[in-house]
């Protein structure tokens, strides 16, 4: 009998589990936790990238190529549909503009497109394991930075292209792409467990972010705002994305170092974001065990 | 016999000819065949055993005429045997109602030692044909009346046994000389009666008799041809093999089932079950041989004990769902136009305490949706508790529902990988496991296609080896696992057992009872999200059967085919 001999250190095994206070667990350890079971969120994003093939010449390739096709209508619509004024912005200033923040907006609609369908199309392990939960939409999120890495290369090629040189200051800018990153986290955690509530939340998903868009500083610059009425500039600038793409773009075209309260204020907006979204998907994820299946 | 139907009279007329065989109108030609001049007359076999309980030969002028008739109406009725059964059982020794007419036997005087002796002698010999778990519906009813709820129970988990060992002792050999007459004549009943009394070994072995008669039907080899015996015929008093009879063995649906039954029925009882009602992954499993017992360590801190596998205290889960299957944000605007909510409140599992030790085996059984898989998920900290405390001391398995498909793109062994890291392994030692994990599939060149090519049977091949190779301390085994085919169903249940020996307790999720007595060493039963008993599988396994019994009217034997 292979009985005693077998079984595995009984200290470190020890486990128990105790109710949720406020439906949340020891965070603390549910942190530990997500830390170690990294490599499981990066091998399931890996797999997603190979799964789709991404990691190819011709999958990279069309990461290159759906970004600049999507950059080239809309700076159609922008300068030829809309009109360019000639006190505003050169087209190549306006196309280095648009790239920059079409870019960086593409890496949260990546993560929130993911990750709202993370969970419920994790399927039965789900049923048959017990890990935090958290991973699978932190895995969306890797999984579109993963697809959003190659188009910063194209940018800063597109940079050179239009006359722009490169500076410094353009180092700034991965705060704003980190705290971007950090918000999708949140939003991705957010939208796959409003996903888990409302299937149909991942088909609305396409018309909000569009909407949000163009409420984005992505087609027009943060300068074009000023003039409108302050209701209209206000809204505008509570949207969390007028900062965080407003001060990334600023950085990488014209290497302006933003203000302090845009750099405050984006991260304010990240980590809102994370601590709202991480803190409603841990609360619901003891129930997606029994409303997924 | 006034409150008796024409059917179930065992008269001597043609319409109750052949054992349970539809009432019809014979032709005249068949009516010459059943009258036999040389029969004995019926009144005087009625006349001279009226204090008899015998309920084989009750059957005597059944099968009178049934041998010389056809075999095998089809369409025989099922009440008569049930309603033959059940009044064989209600008979109480010398209640005249229930006396039935032996034929023209050589000792036409029964004495009361005589009769008492028939009385258990003779029991177990209609039950050799009619298992008691078929006579549920039966004793259903008796239980709603005159009995105690435990007594259909105890009748039908201990009475098999029982009466094995009554008949042991008091049918030794020379019990079948109480029909030598009639066993001469093939195809007369107490011919049948004398054949299945003398079948009955003492020690609950059945002879196989298929040998024995041409006329036999397929259904009464089914009957006795997993009886696990010697295939020695029965000698009738004279030396002769004893005919089979033929009243019997009508392919009727009365003895269709109880024939499947007593197939099932094994020597040793819980011990040894066919290979159908084992819950079909464990087939190859064998009790596990008892492992020494760690002394009490209740005065060491928890994370030191290594007496204790499993320790629940006042667990509660509470939990939140949907009645749609997929709630979807349209429908909820929809239902708040109309004031209604889909959400309602399951309380899974209500304040259950028990402690598991190490080696143990603990089979939990229950209704369908009496918490039985949340109790496994919560133990393993799928779903946290509501109220209470669960401490594990090891790692549980993922056994509790097989799947990862993690991406169908992806090759059977990178979902491998996958499976491997969701359950807790490093990146090392996920890569290093899913080479001897793949091979273990026996999928061959499969193995690196994608999964999307893959059968149904494959995928299925590849959840359970991750599951299997996680090396689980806590190994939880739900019901329903589907691990392909037969090959492979022969290594996945080697490889159980396997992992059973390893680990430090075994929990068993079944509604087959037979595989929870035999492989388990204690058992819980649930119901309603409440721990109802805890103890030897056996008992509660009585227990459970006695609560289902009682109330299940409605429900039908086949439920219980597992039991």
């Amino acid at each position: 009998m292979a009985g005693q001999a077998s079984a595995p250190p009984e200290e470190s095994m020890y486990q128990q589990f105790t109710p949720h206070r406020a439906g949340l667990p020891n965070l603390v350890e549910y942190f530990k936790l997500v830390w170690r079971r990294r490599e499981f969120a990066t091998e399931m994003s890996k797999s997603r990238v190979r799964g789709s093939h991404d990691n190819t010449v011709f999958g990279t390739a069309w990461l290159l190529i759906d970004p600049m096709l999507q950059s080239t209508i809309y700076f159609v619509m922008i300068t030829f549909i809309r009109g360019h004024s000639s006190s505003g912005p050169t087209p190549g200033h306006t196309f280095a503009h648009l790239t920059s923040a079409l870019f960086a907006f593409r890496l949260c609609q990546n993560a929130l497109s993911t990750g709202a369908k993370s969970v419920t199309g994790a399927g039965k392990v789900l049923l048959n394991t017990n890990f935090p939960r958290l991973l699978i939409p932190l895995s969306a999120v890797r999984t579109g930075f993963t697809r959003f890495l190659p188009t910063i290369p194209l940018y800063l090629l597109i940079h050179l292209l239009v006359g722009e040189k490169w500076h410094v200051t353009m180092i700034g800018g991965i705060f704003f792409l980190g705290c971007l990153l950090v918000f999708g986290m949140g939003l991705s955690a957010l939208a796959a467990t409003l996903t888990v509530y409302f299937r149909d939340f991942a088909n609305f998903l396409p018309y909000i972010m569009r909407l949000w868009m163009y409420l984005s500083p992505v087609l027009w610059l943060p300068s074009q705002i000023k003039g409108k009425p302050p209701a209209v500039q206000s809204l505008m600038e509570g949207n969390p994305m007028y900062t965080m793409l407003g001060g990334y773009s600023q950085l990488l075209q014209n290497g302006h170092v933003p203000a302090l309260h845009v750099w405050v204020t984006a991260a304010f907006w990240a980590i809102a974001s994370v601590v709202v979204g991480f803190l409603f998907f841990i609360s619901r994820e003891r129930e997606f065990a029994v409303r997924v299946l | 016999m006034s409150s008796e139907t024409p059917a179930d009279r065992p008269t001597d007329s043609p319409d109750a000819s052949g054992g349970g065989r539809p009432r019809r109108a014979l032709q005249p030609g068949e009516a010459a065949v059943v009258e036999q001049p040389d029969r004995p007359p019926h009144s005087d076999a009625a006349d001279s055993n009226t204090s008899d309980s015998n309920t084989s030969d009750s059957n005597t002028s059944d099968s009178n005429t049934s041998d010389s008739d056809a075999p095998g109406s089809p369409s025989t009725p099922v009440r008569f045997h049930d309603r033959l059964a059940a009044r064989a059982r209600r008979a109480e020794v010398g209640d005249p109602r229930w006396s039935w007419e032996l034929p023209d036997t050589e000792e036409p005087d029964d004495t009361p030692d005589q009769t008492t002796d028939h009385g258990p002698a003779q029991r177990p010999d209609h039950r050799s044909y009619r298992p008691s778990y078929d006579q549920s519906n039966d004793t259903a009813s008796e239980a709603a009346g005159d009995h105690p709820v435990d007594d259909p129970v105890d009748r039908a988990v201990h009475r098999p046994k029982d009466e094995a060992a009554a008949q042991a002792r008091e049918q030794p050999d020379d019990e079948p000389a109480d029909q030598p007459s009639e066993s001469s004549q093939p195809g007369q009943l107490s011919g049948a009666s004398a054949w299945i009394a003398a079948a009955q070994p003492p020690a609950g072995n059945r002879a196989t008799q298929s040998q024995t008669t041409e006329n036999q039907t397929t259904e009464t080899q089914a009957q006795f041809a997993d009886a696990e015996s010697e295939p020695e015929p029965v000698l009738g008093p004279d030396g002769k093999p004893l005919p089979m009879p033929t009243g019997f063995g009508t392919p009727s649906k009365p003895t269709r089932k109880p024939a499947r039954k007593a197939a099932k029925r094994r020597p040793g009882g819980k011990a040894a079950l066919g290979g159908k009602q084992r819950f079909k992954l464990l087939q190859g499993m064998t009790p596990r041989a008892p492992r020494e017992e760690i002394p009490d360590q209740s005065h060491l801190p928890a994370q030191q004990r290594t007496d204790l596998a499993v320790r629940v205290t006042d667990l509660s889960v509470t939990y939140r769902t949907s009645f749609e299957k997929k709630p979807t944000f349209r429908q909820a605007v929809m239902r708040l136009g109309r004031g209604q909510r889909a959400v309602r409140e399951i309380k899974a599992l209500q304040d259950i305490s028990f402690e598991v030790k190490t080696g143990s085996s603990v089979g939990i059984i229950g209704r369908n949706g009496a918490g039985k898989s949340t109790l496994m998920r919560t133990l393993s900290g799928i779903l946290p508790p509501t109220s209470g405390t669960v401490e594990v001391w090891g790692r549980a398995s993922t056994l509790l529902a097989l799947g990862v498909n993690f991406n169908h793109s992806l090759s059977g062994r990178e979902n491998i990988i996958l499976g491997a890291l969701a359950a807790g392994l490093s990146k090392d030692e996920a890569v290093e496991r899913a080479g001897e994990i793949a091979d273990w599939t026996e999928l061959g060149d499969f193995i690196d296609m994608p999964m999307r090519t893959y059968s149904s049977g494959m995928a299925a091949r590849i959840s359970f080896a991750i599951a299997v190779h996680m090396e689980p301390d806590i190994l939880m085994i739900d019901e329903g696992l589907s691990t392909g085919d037969a090959h492979f169903k022969d290594k996945a249940s080697a490889k159980m057992t396997e992992l059973r020996d390893k680990a430090r307790a075994m929990f068993l999720v079944s509604h087959g009872l037979g595989s929870i007595t035999e492989l388990c060493d204690q058992a819980i039963w649930i119901d309603k999200g409440r721990l109802i008993a805890r103890g030897e599988p056996a008992e509660v396994v009585d227990k459970y059967l006695s609560t289902l019994r009682a109330d299940r009217k409605a429900r039908k034997a086949s439920d219980f085919e597992d039991v």
